[in-house]
């Protein structure tokens, strides 16, 4: 029921706008057409989503690369100390992820800290630019998206036993081929979940370019929302967020598919 | 001349002394087992064999070579885990193959080599089967075959049958004896079981709290322990407190007259002497012993192949008594108690 009413519905109310509902609240009107859909490609959409995949692939391939060693760290730490760290980890939770990335704005603005820092010790002459750039767009999603990876990578690998890579030790296999042949393929299942966990939010993202980027990281989102609440075009937006979804879908089906179907069969 | 030799090793958690100067050494094809209660070193002293652990005093050598600072992975040392350590995302034949591929040996090799070690074990065709198919006592043999295959120098062997249950455990007591034999490998296995380590060893080096207590065959450690703590942690056995007043006296408390012992290197100090239940003659008309004494029966327990009986020996020396059930003998009736001085130990105590 709940998902009914807040999940099917809205999405329901969606499509038939992507497929030409002229209005549903005064004179119920549909004529269907595949128009929106037809616009999609002979506008800049294509061109934003392609930079929002792009994006989406980089800050999911660097949490990876940041969070793999930094929950491998935490899972092999013991008791109280590996606490800390998960407690480090989840503390940023606490605050709205809005506040949390205007604190990113204070520490890169030209009056932030970093420059304020550099500008004081005279290692520069002009502030830097350091927001308003893809540059800041993509820490941004990384500082944001970073817990969503290492909590399932650090769940799969408090799950490995340490003995089987002593057992890996025993049968000759040095430190790196251990890691290719068994915390690899055993970690796999929290590879998979962080990084969807990552991806797909990363790729529908608005409030951090809107916040952080400039006209050259202008993402899906804020396509999105600037269709929907600034040019009130419904039938436009719907058509790009249907696509949207559809392709998120299609890339974590596939995903899903090919990637980590090893750790299934382990199962 | 030894294939694993350890001397004065220590090995220390915080302020814990895990391994307190262990000194022993394993001859080349022999089944050696470290025995003793857990907490007393042997899994340790096990894991700085395999190189899991580093020793932190000591010299460890496998072989010639003093193999301190060799990584486990160089060591050519295979090993069975307690619980197993099965790659559960492999199948049976990718778990036993994992350390050839890791030598690069090549494909139709190991293909025989894997096929050769599951006959060794019991499990021939057990190849494509994941490791959760299979029941602890099919795991427990892909986890030796696996350690095996490489065909390394010696193979450790952390109470690989802890888990399993008695009937298992005893079948499989008898296939690595045999498995043992048929390869000529050297065993190095940790138990806390001295049935097991009993029946299955040529040495056993028995542990407590870090320390080797003894080292020697299952039948000097039964027959003559060096210490209270072997005594009494293989079988059962009566401990006698008292000292020795000759060199072939021992003045047992709760005795008026001392038991005659065999001839003592040191005499005189304080000493327990060690009996085993089952060298223990009772009965009235019991005589041609070295020592005979009068006792009266306390309590007895029918236990089909043997009787236990509790008699007080003396002035009540309290004495456990393995006897024939064709002996007759009734609670609370005067009887004679007798043994050999050959089957008795002395034990001297240690100086405090």
């Amino acid at each position: 029921m709940y998902l009914a009413v807040f999940f099917f519905a809205p999405f329901a109310i969606v499509v038939f706008y992507s497929l030409g509902m002229i209005d549903i609240l005064r004179h119920f009107k549909f004529e269907l057409t595949l128009s929106y859909y037809a616009d999609f490609f002979s506008s800049v959409a294509p061109q934003v989503f392609g930079r929002s995949l792009l994006v989406a692939f980089a800050t999911t391939a660097a949490c990876l690369l940041l969070g793999y060693p930094m929950s491998y760290y935490i899972a092999v730490k013991s008791g109280r100390r590996r606490e800390t760290l998960m407690l480090l980890v989840i503390i940023p939770f606490w605050v709205s992820f809005l506040l949390r990335t205007y604190a990113l704005m204070t520490i890169l603005d030209v009056n932030g800290i970093i420059n304020v820092t550099l500008l004081s010790l005279g290692l520069i002459s002009q502030p830097l630019n350091l927001m308003y750039n893809m540059q800041a767009v993509l820490l941004g999603m990384i500082y944001n998206y970073l817990p969503f990876m290492i909590l399932p990578l650090y769940a799969s690998m408090e799950k490995l036993d340490k003995s089987l890579l002593e057992a890996a030790g025993s049968l000759g296999a040095g430190p790196a081929k251990s890691f290719v042949h068994v915390t690899l393929p055993l970690t796999m299942s929290g590879i998979g979940a962080g990084s969807i966990l990552v991806f797909v939010p990363s790729v529908g993202e608005f409030i951090i370019p809107q916040l952080l980027g400039g006209t050259e990281s202008f993402m899906v989102g804020n396509l999105v929302w600037t269709l929907f609440l600034k040019a009130r075009n419904l039938w436009f937006g719907s058509a790009v967020s249907i696509v949207l979804i559809a392709l998120v879908v299609l890339m974590v089906g596939l995903y899903m598919k090919y990637v980590t179907k090893g750790e299934e069969m382990a199962i | 001349m030894f294939e694993v030799e350890l001397v004065d090793v220590v090995k220390c958690f915080g302020t814990v002394t895990a391994v307190d100067h262990v000194s022993l050494g394993v001859r080349k094809n022999e089944f050696y087992s470290f025995l003793g209660p857990s907490g007393c070193g042997k899994t340790t002293t096990l894991r700085i064999i395999a190189g899991f652990e580093d020793p932190d005093e000591g010299t460890l050598s496998i072989g010639e070579t003093v193999a301190n600072d060799i990584p486990p992975y160089k060591r050519n040392v295979g090993m069975v885990f307690q619980h197993l350590a099965l790659f559960p995302h492999m199948s049976v034949f990718d778990n036993i193959a994992f350390g050839l591929k890791m030598a690069k040996v090549r494909k139709n090799e190991i293909r025989e080599k894997v096929e050769r070690s599951l006959e060794l074990v019991g499990l021939p065709g057990f190849e494509n089967r994941r490791i959760h198919q299979l029941s602890g006592g099919q795991q427990q043999r892909v986890g030796i075959a696996r350690a095996m295959v490489k065909q390394p120098g010696v193979l450790l062997l952390d109470e690989p049958l802890g888990p399993l249950d008695l009937k298992i455990r005893q079948h499989m007591q008898l296939e690595l004896k045999r498995i043992q034999k048929q390869v000529g490998t050297t065993f190095i296995y940790v138990t806390h079981d001295q049935g097991e380590a009993l029946t299955m060893s040529d040495n056993i080096a028995v542990m407590n709290a870090g320390k080797v207590e003894q080292i020697g065959t299952p039948r000097e450690i039964y027959d003559k322990p060096k210490t209270q703590f072997v005594a009494n942690f293989i079988g059962e056995t009566n401990l006698l407190e008292g000292k020795l007043s000759a060199s072939a006296e021992f003045a047992c408390k709760g005795l008026s007259n001392p038991v005659k012992v065999e001839d003592q290197e040191q005499s005189l100090g304080e000493a327990v002497l060690s009996i085993r239940p089952e060298r223990v003659g009772i009965g009235p008309d019991l005589n041609g012993l070295d020592n005979l004494l009068d006792a009266k029966v306390e309590d007895i327990v029918y236990q089909g192949s043997h009787v236990s009986v509790s008699a007080s020996v003396g002035n009540s020396l309290p004495m456990k008594i393995r006897a024939n059930p064709t002996v007759p003998l009734k609670v609370g009736e005067k009887t004679r108690v007798g043994w050999n001085t050959a089957d008795a130990t002395v034990i001297r105590l240690e100086k405090t």
